[in-house]
């Protein structure tokens, strides 16, 4: 491996239950050396494979128990135990709010299950989110209690296998997981599906993604530069939550779409890199909206074009409607999108194309000739949320290839 | 007033440690398994290494498996573990 990853390599190897993996180390990157570099590379770690390769089997051991107490022997003013989280790694790196005992129990009384009962294993660390730990996280990022089975059901959801978390978590890309979410709790709770749905100024919206954040870093040990090895990040991994605004919407919703029922509450989690605002000025007709909508999806660089999966966008109230207005379902929305934007593979250099035919074999397996590549492997897999307010924008959300959108009942 | 303030730490699930691998298999000519991540230049990594396995009279075989994704497990391992005496499981970005 090369050296960058040590750490997080031997991590995951211990978690899995492999603490005695050995590794060669080869300087990083390896991806960007010349073919006679790589060689060299090679040459000089190969007997350092062979040493790891043929050592004799080490001793496994026991892991020591790591200290959860769940009371930290700590008092002090709240600036105070600011400071003792913050240095202890346990932060987003702003102010949070102390999980005092008496705090956490509000925040559990909010679900009637025992506090010990495991929601799932966060990786890479594999720790263990048991509802209480989960609500310390929830206390930590200002959540109301009311606002709890949402976090809950949402780290339920990143827990899923085809969200895929553990190399989400680890990546160098800059992918979150963003909640969505659908049905009456949306009123109820006021979340926002309208101004500045991705931004800030919403409590539930906040507080809730932040919960999630934070359970991904203390319990799931994904700290930057230690286990989450993402290159740039981006401003989601602070806090990714919104609503749908059903309400300005011409389609489904949703979650209807993924088999629930209109009046079920739900979250949806789903593995974005990124947020790119689609504005278009000549906003007359539905072919006019839909081209804009096309021409701004990037040609190359983002991972849905490598790897598939299922990129998003969501459609503004205003754009939506012109759409609908028009007959276009979400399915002809998404098909005429899926048709735009295909990308012709002489675009890309044989090896990129060879590495893009291992990853969408599908794509390939159907057409072994084709000459162009569409944003997902299928029309049904580019997601559609309408969110927003007024204004005539939209905005696409190029997902990590390597993950599934779930979408659990709340 | 005494404050008692909680750990946000999850405990580390209790993972069971693998059975203990037969190290090679006293077979002739150990098989030794090549793991590509498919990332790039590791194709070329590991061909330089397998090249170095092979040359010079060394009595090994190899076996080249290359992950569909890098992001996930491969879907070989089994595979793998049953027919190699030794993986060397290229991880490289």
């Amino acid at each position: 491996m090369t050296d960058v990853f040590r750490e997080l390599g031997s991590e995951v190897a211990a978690a899995l239950g492999a603490p005695n993996i050995r590794t060669s180390v080869i300087p990083h990157p390896l991806g960007e050396l010349k073919r006679e570099e790589v060689r060299e590379v090679s040459r000089k770690a190969f007997p350092d494979i062979m040493r790891n390769l043929l050592a004799p089997k080490a001793e496994l051991h026991e892991d020591a128990e790591e200290s959860v107490a769940q009371a930290l022997p700590l008092s002090g003013s709240p600036e105070q135990l600011n400071d003792y989280f913050y240095e202890h790694g346990w932060t987003d790196g702003l102010p949070i709010v102390p999980p005092l005992r008496e705090n956490v129990a509000k925040m559990l009384a909010s679900v009637a299950h025992d506090p010990a009962t495991v929601i799932g294993i966060i990786p890479p660390r594999m720790g263990i989110a048991t509802l209480e730990k989960i609500a310390i996280n929830a206390v930590m990022a200002g959540c109301l209690p009311d606002y709890f089975p949402i976090v809950v059901a949402s780290v339920k959801a990143i827990c899923r296998p085809e969200f895929n978390l553990l190399p989400m978590q680890a990546t160098t890309n800059p992918v979150t997981p963003m909640i969505i979410v659908n049905g009456p709790i949306v009123k109820r709770l006021q979340i926002n599906a309208g101004y500045n749905v991705l931004g800030q100024g919403w409590r539930s919206n906040a507080t809730i993604g932040r919960a999630l954040r934070l359970v991904l870093t203390n319990i799931g040990g994904g700290i930057p530069g230690k286990l989450d090895k993402a290159c740039h990040g981006q401003p989601g991994k602070f806090s990714l939550c919104i609503a749908e605004n059903i309400e300005a919407s011409p389609w489904e919703a949703f979650h209807v779409e993924k088999g629930y029922r209109a009046d079920d509450s739900t979250v949806s989690v789903i593995g974005v890199t990124g947020t790119q605002d689609i504005i278009h000025y000549a906003r007359t007709n539905a072919r006019k909206v839909l081209d804009a909508i096309i021409r701004a999806i990037p040609r190359e660089g983002y991972k849905n074009l490598y790897s598939g999966g299922e990129p998003l966008l969501v459609i503004a109230p205003e754009q939506a409607s012109i759409l609908g207005k028009e007959g276009l379902s979400k399915r002809d929305v998404k098909r005429i999108i899926f048709e735009g934007t295909k990308i012709p593979l002489t675009l890309f250099d044989p090896e990129t194309v060879q590495l893009i035919a291992g990853r969408r074999s599908r794509l390939f397996t159907e057409a072994p000739d084709r000459t162009e590549i569409p944003i997902a492997d299928r029309v049904e897999d580019i997601q559609v949320v309408v969110a927003g307010a007024a204004g005539n924008h939209s905005v696409f959300m190029p997902t990590w290839g390597d993950t599934r959108c779930v979408t659990l009942k709340i | 007033m005494i404050q008692e303030v909680l750990n946000p730490v999850g405990k580390k699930e209790s993972r069971r440690k693998p059975d203990a691998v037969t190290r090679a298999k006293s077979r002739d000519k150990p098989v030794i398994g090549l793991l590509n991540n498919s990332k790039p230049n590791v194709a070329l990594f590991l061909e330089a290494v397998e090249s170095e396995l092979l040359g010079q009279g060394k009595n090994y075989e190899t076996v080249n498996v290359v992950k569909p994704r890098s992001a996930g497990p491969s879907p070989e391992i089994e595979f793998l573990a049953e027919r190699c005496d030794y993986v060397i499981n290229a991880v490289a970005d």
